[in-house]
């Protein structure tokens, strides 16, 4: 079965945008059930909410994972890209907002593996870093122009 | 024919009373032959629990019943007739059908919604049926009350929502952790209320225990209960740097930790959650440590507040029970008119259509 460089791009930005996106839901469940057992008010939600321990850890897993899988997807776009376009292949909207992308989750990412910070700052980070994916998925087109005009 | 019940429980006896009243398991049988016996009862179930002690019976008519049990609880216990007087009750269908649904929910424990009873009621039906006193009524009745018990407990909260601070202090750090088992739990001071929590948590999981005292040959001693380590007073902050979860109830007229020290703590484990119960009184802990991040300080208020919140909440549940144990109630008695009385259960074969529920 032969894989061609495309469609293993298109995997893998497709899979790492699905950890991002658990990710960010793991970060908004943690901050809900964070401010619930800080502010003493345990809410209906408290008693589905999973331990605070298996929202973090799975925040962790599918960053790294999702940055993983990103970081692979990118360098094979990039490949594609500079084959497609040549020498204006940064010029590319959502080339260079995948860039930003992935420099976004790499701060992201190290940030958690060193454990500095932990919990609600990550959380809201994942938040923000999802943020910046819907941005590049569906805004990013409408900014600057784009090869990717099929998204 | 009539379904009776005579008994006392925890509101309108002492326990000094219900313990002589109380049967053990294996007096059972011989006391359901006597209570047969003696008051002239087709069909008997025993139930003896902590909470009350009751007997069930199926008597051709009411006349003078109730007397003869209460003579029958009075020839074993030896307890005065005048004292039983004060704290028997009896009730008489419909209310007997519904004392006893509502027993097997819960709704008339110390504890509303407590599961124990459930297998309590199943238990005694069990042994009444072994022994061969229980007939066509009770078979059908004791069934229809677990399966009352059971659709109270699933369709209303009954039974949801700890309700002691120990077991309020295990959901929470369940909570924040996860699996207590790779946690560790530091214990300063040596309150009765500290030591329950600690029970709470070793119960469920947790192993590895930091003792910590003023004295520390009482750490020593604590420490060797609960098969942990003990520490000096000194080495609190060293205890705090280690230990998730921390119960501090000293008798100190002050707070023995600061917020500060609880900073301090934090940055050594690299801000891993740290979940403190403070249940002193005068506060062992400052409050204002409660506000650093990933700490999440609870004390004896705050445990209490959920406590009572969950308890309102199966009072709530306890006055939705009322509706479905008055269905149930209504239903079986249905049924005993086309099938409990001697005449009907004479024939045969049950008339089509009169199967209960």
């Amino acid at each position: 079965m032969a894989v061609n460089m495309l469609q293993l791009h298109i995997a893998l930005s497709i899979f790492s945008y699905g950890a991002f996106l658990i990710a960010f839901v793991s970060g908004i469940l943690f901050l809900v059930l964070e401010r619930q057992l800080k502010h003493k008010q345990l809410g209906r939600l408290f008693r589905w909410l999973p331990p605070l321990s298996l929202l973090d850890r799975l925040n962790y897993l599918s960053i790294t994972i999702g940055f993983g899988a990103f970081s692979i997807g990118l360098v094979l776009g990039t490949i594609l890209a500079v084959q497609s376009l040549g020498a204006h292949w940064l010029s590319d909207g959502k080339v260079w907002l995948s860039m930003v992308t992935w420099v976004a989750y790499a701060v992201l990412w190290s940030i958690r593996v060193s454990s500095s910070l932990r919990g609600r700052k990550v959380a809201i980070l994942s938040i923000l870093g999802f943020s910046l994916v819907l941005w590049t998925l569906f805004g990013g087109r409408y900014v600057l122009p784009t090869w990717h005009a099929y998204l | 024919m009539q379904i009776l019940v005579v008994g006392v429980n925890h509101q309108t006896a002492p326990v000094e009373v219900r313990e002589r009243l109380a049967l053990a398991k294996s007096r059972l049988g011989e006391a359901l032959h006597a209570a047969r016996s003696h008051g002239h009862l087709a069909e008997c179930v025993m139930l003896s629990t902590c909470n009350r002690v009751e007997l069930y019976g199926v008597v051709p008519e009411a006349d003078g019943q109730v007397e003869r049990l209460k003579d029958f609880f009075q020839r074993y216990s030896q307890l005065e007739l005048p004292l039983l007087d004060q704290v028997l009750y009896s009730f008489q269908q419909p209310n007997s059908i519904r004392h006893l649904f509502r027993v097997a929910s819960g709704l008339d424990s110390m504890v509303i919604g407590e599961s124990e009873v459930l297998g309590q009621v199943k238990e005694a039906y069990e042994i009444a049926r072994g022994q061969g006193t229980t007939g066509k009524v009770f078979n059908v009745l004791f069934q229809k009350a677990l399966n009352a018990a059971k659709e109270v407990r699933t369709q209303t909260g009954i039974n949801r929502g700890a309700t002691s601070v120990g077991s309020v202090a295990v959901r929470l750090a369940q909570k924040i952790f996860g699996p207590l088992q790779r946690h560790t739990i530091l214990i300063i001071g040596a309150g009765a209320m500290g030591e329950l929590t600690l029970r709470h948590l070793v119960k469920c999981g947790a192993e590895s225990i930091l003792v910590s005292n003023r004295s520390y040959d009482r750490a020593v001693a604590l420490a060797e209960q609960w098969g942990g380590q003990a520490m000096t007073f000194e080495q609190l902050e060293q205890g705090l740097a280690q230990a998730d979860i921390v119960i501090s109830s000293t008798g100190a007229p002050h707070a023995v930790l600061s917020a500060s020290q609880v900073q301090a703590a934090m940055r050594a484990r690299r801000k891993r959650p740290l979940f403190i119960i403070d249940i002193a009184v005068p506060r062992d802990v400052e409050s204002s440590a409660g506000s650093l991040d990933n700490v999440y300080l609870y004390n004896i208020d705050d445990l209490q507040g959920i406590v009572e919140g969950h308890r309102a909440q199966r009072e709530e549940a306890a006055a939705a029970s009322q509706a479905i144990i008055d269905r149930k109630v209504r239903l079986f008695m249905e049924w005993l008119a086309t099938n409990g009385t001697p005449l009907a259960a004479g024939h045969a074969r049950q008339p089509a259509g009169s199967r209960p529920d």
